[in-house]
């Protein structure tokens, strides 16, 4: 009998105790408001990457539904395996790391320049920053027009120096890249003046001071004080751009459309032409988990460079 | 003006051959067809379309705004609203396919462009039925025009605005120069090199050569042109040969020397400009742009443009672009969306559409009359074009075909290939194409 009691009598006080300590909880209230938008996240975030990597392993043409079946690693094989891959590939590190080395020096320097007191500096600050508030589809289709051979501003001030205004700057091999990468420049260096400045101004004032005190030059404090220290958020800053402009389209499709041929092709374009030309989900699915290989590999590296410094100070 | 002859059209050549292919798929009575002026119209049922709302994706272009000034009659005379959702002409496909493969029963009709009908026609209701059930007046549309609404004998969508491509010239430049308008391609080389000015950027030929669908498509133009096909009957690129050299080596030299300077970074919107605001001599593009030239703000050749039919080599052809419309196979409202077409396709509605400037129309009974004829300059060079339309390859893979068109195209005219790399370079990957759809054993 006694075994009964104790068995009817032990989950009741479980759930009595359980329910008491819900009730005592004062985390559960945080858990239960924050869960719907968890779910929503999670739901929105994780269900397009499953969708993704299993839509990777498979034969999966829009135009073709019925036919979908699972290949295996076939559609990884093909990407690797493909010369547009490689062209892809290329052109997407020389676009990152040109226009991210050209945005971190401008920005640097710029915030330099404007991290100290002057008339006006609020205005100035204010219009270094406006590119940032523009869309990159707005950046691309303005680009378009001052890049247009004839009467486009780019092309017409060139031809002060002798160059023909009629020069498709967007059109030849030597000059649609450069060109792609001087507008990134102009659209996202503020992002780099931004973070910059924000890492000089909370730098602290006595070192850099003690610094001139022992009659370091200014070329040495930056060299020797400025730059080790704002180290962790040049880290940072470079890994967001550098992502970024690793992932970077909408510019592409709308300056050149990848080419001519396919020399302004990147890595998200040949993603973008497998899913929404060849409408082959499968091989666009693949190109796409490799890119995100190649960022998480991209952002693990600065993320532990990062971690190696903050440990040695 | 010179009276388009419905005659002239039935009589041309292009009834006969589609009409029996529709007979064969049972989509036209194999009687004889009926002249266009006695068309009777499907008989409407505004009970079906009354209170109901249907979504519409279109195009966000001139299309949709002239539509958009004379739907509202929809509601009047049928009792429905229309809800045009417009979407930016360089993302329509795509955001079509989505909607499409993703099932989502958002719209009850779509604007299907002609070339994605077989990629598309998966996910799209089979019309043919609907089609033999209300007596739909077929007989009324240019055959090849109504071709390209069906595909594997099955009617996916119903034309509404057939294009073709056309020769704009400046009627004032060659009249002073005596030069008559030019009806061979080389023929218009040689009069656009009289009749241009580079020095002062009256080019010869507005065109464009950057990597985009229409360079494709001039390719696509002069490898015809040259007297060759895209594809033999074995799926095979059937280009590979010395028209398909003489085709290439012709289009760069349009590019280096009648095209204007700077034509590999003109976009297409830059090129019908370019022409309207006299900068160019002649224009070979869609007829859609004749709105632009005659009647656009920047134009100053209003009454100075003369329009062609497109000039031949081997042989002359434009090629078809018609746009359809279609029903999605998850259309919440399948039978109202039906009852909109067969509204929409009226030829008082055709009128409508032509005179809010969006196209032109596919029905035999409206290119026919007096109407459409005052209200588009570039008719009978439309009609005449109308006869020699050539459709584009027939295949789900068409925008890769296309891609890699412009991608050869842009490289040729850029010289970073010879014409010979670019035929043979251009057929192997066209072959790999069709080998990975599975049309080549």
């Amino acid at each position: 009998m006694a075994g009964y009691e104790v068995a009817t009598v032990r989950p009741a006080r479980a759930e009595d105790s359980l329910l008491r300590r819900l009730r005592r909880s004062r985390t559960l209230p945080g858990y239960l408001f924050l869960a719907p938008a968890l779910i929503v996240t999670v739901a929105i975030m994780l269900y397009p990457l499953v969708f993704s990597l299993q839509t990777s392993f498979e034969s999966y043409q829009l135009a073709r539904p019925e036919e979908r079946e699972f290949i295996g690693l076939d559609n990884y094989l093909w990407t690797i395996q493909s010369p547009n891959f490689l062209n892809s590939i290329t052109v997407t590190l020389v676009f990152t790391a040109a226009a991210v080395t050209l945005e971190f020096l401008l920005g640097l320097a710029l915030a330099l320049l404007v991290n100290r007191e002057f008339r006006g500096q609020g205005l100035v600050r204010t219009m270094l920053m406006l590119p940032l508030f523009l869309t990159p589809s707005v950046v691309g289709l303005l680009f378009v027009r001052l890049y247009y051979p004839g009467d486009g501003l780019v092309p017409l001030f060139l031809s002060l120096f002798g160059l023909d205004n009629n020069f498709p700057l967007l059109g030849t091999r030597a000059t649609a890249l450069p060109a792609i990468i001087l507008m990134d420049v102009w659209r996202t260096t503020p992002f780099m003046f931004l973070v910059l400045l924000a890492g000089l101004q909370s730098l602290p004032q006595e070192v850099i001071e003690a610094a001139q005190i022992d009659g370091a030059s200014p070329w040495q404090i930056l060299k020797g004080v400025t730059l080790p220290l704002l180290m962790p958020l040049i880290l940072v800053a470079l890994t967001i751009r550098g992502m970024d402009a690793f992932r970077e389209f909408d510019t592409f499709m709308l300056l050149t459309g990848g080419g001519p041929g396919q020399a302004t092709e990147v890595i998200s374009m040949m993603a973008y032409i497998l899913a929404f030309r060849a409408y082959d989900i499968g091989r666009a699915s693949a190109v796409a988990w490799v890119i995100l290989i190649l960022v998480l590999i991209f952002s693990v590296f600065f993320v532990k460079k990062l971690r190696d410094m903050q440990m040695e100070s | 003006m010179q009276r388009i002859s419905r005659r002239r059209l039935l009589a041309s050549g292009l009834v006969l051959p589609s009409s029996a292919y529709l007979s064969s798929a049972g989509v036209l009575p194999a009687a004889p067809l009926a002249l266009a002026q006695d068309a009777a119209e499907a008989t409407l049922n505004p009970d079906v379309t009354s209170g109901k709302e249907l979504y519409l994706l279109s195009w966000d272009n001139y299309k949709a705004t002239g539509m958009e000034t004379w739907l509202p009659d929809f509601e009047q005379e049928m009792g429905g609203r229309v809800v045009l959702d417009k979407v930016a002409s360089n993302s329509l496909q795509d955001r079509q396919i989505v909607s499409l493969s993703g099932r989502t029963g958002e719209y009850d009709l779509m604007t299907v462009d002609e070339p994605y009908m077989p990629a598309f026609s998966p996910y799209l209701m089979d019309l043919t039925p609907l089609i033999e059930r209300d007596g739909f007046p077929v007989d009324d549309w240019v055959p090849i025009m109504w071709d390209a609404g069906v595909y594997e004998g099955k009617v996916y969508g119903i034309p509404f605005d057939p294009n073709v491509q056309i020769l704009y010239y400046r009627q004032d430049l060659l009249d002073a120069l005596e030069i008559p308008v030019p009806t061979t391609w080389t023929e218009l080389y040689d009069a656009a090199m009289a009749a241009q000015d580079r020095d002062n950027e009256l080019w010869g030929m507005a065109i464009m050569t950057k990597r985009d669908p229409q360079t494709g498509i001039n390719l696509w133009t002069f490898i015809n042109a040259w007297g060759n096909e895209m594809f033999d009957e074995n799926h095979q690129a059937a280009f590979a040969n010395d028209q398909g050299y003489a085709a290439a080596e012709f289009f760069k030299q349009v590019a280096d020397n009648i095209a204007p300077a700077g034509h590999a970074g003109y976009d297409y919107a830059g090129i019908s400009d370019a022409f309207a605001t006299g900068k160019a001599v002649f224009m070979y593009n869609w007829a859609s742009n004749t709105l632009n030239i005659t009647e656009g703000e920047l134009s100053v050749v209003a009454d100075k443009v003369g329009f062609a039919p497109p000039p031949g080599e081997e042989r002359a052809l434009s090629m078809r672009g018609v746009w359809t419309m279609g029903i999605p196979a998850d259309a919440p409202n399948p039978e109202a969306a039906w009852e909109f077409i067969k509204w929409f396709t009226t030829q008082e509605s055709m009128f409508k559409y032509i005179e809010g400037g969006s196209g032109k129309s596919p029905r035999l009974s409206v290119l026919d009359s007096e109407r459409f004829q005052e209200t588009s300059p570039d008719s009978e060079a439309v009609a005449a074009t109308m006869k020699i339309a050539e459709e584009r390859p027939i295949y789900k893979e068409y925008e890769e075909i296309n891609t890699q068109l412009q991608i050869f195209a842009s490289q040729l005219t850029a010289g970073e290939l010879t014409p010979q790399e670019t035929i043979d370079g251009l057929a192997a990957e066209l072959n790999a194409i069709m080998q990975a759809g599975g049309y080549q054993q």
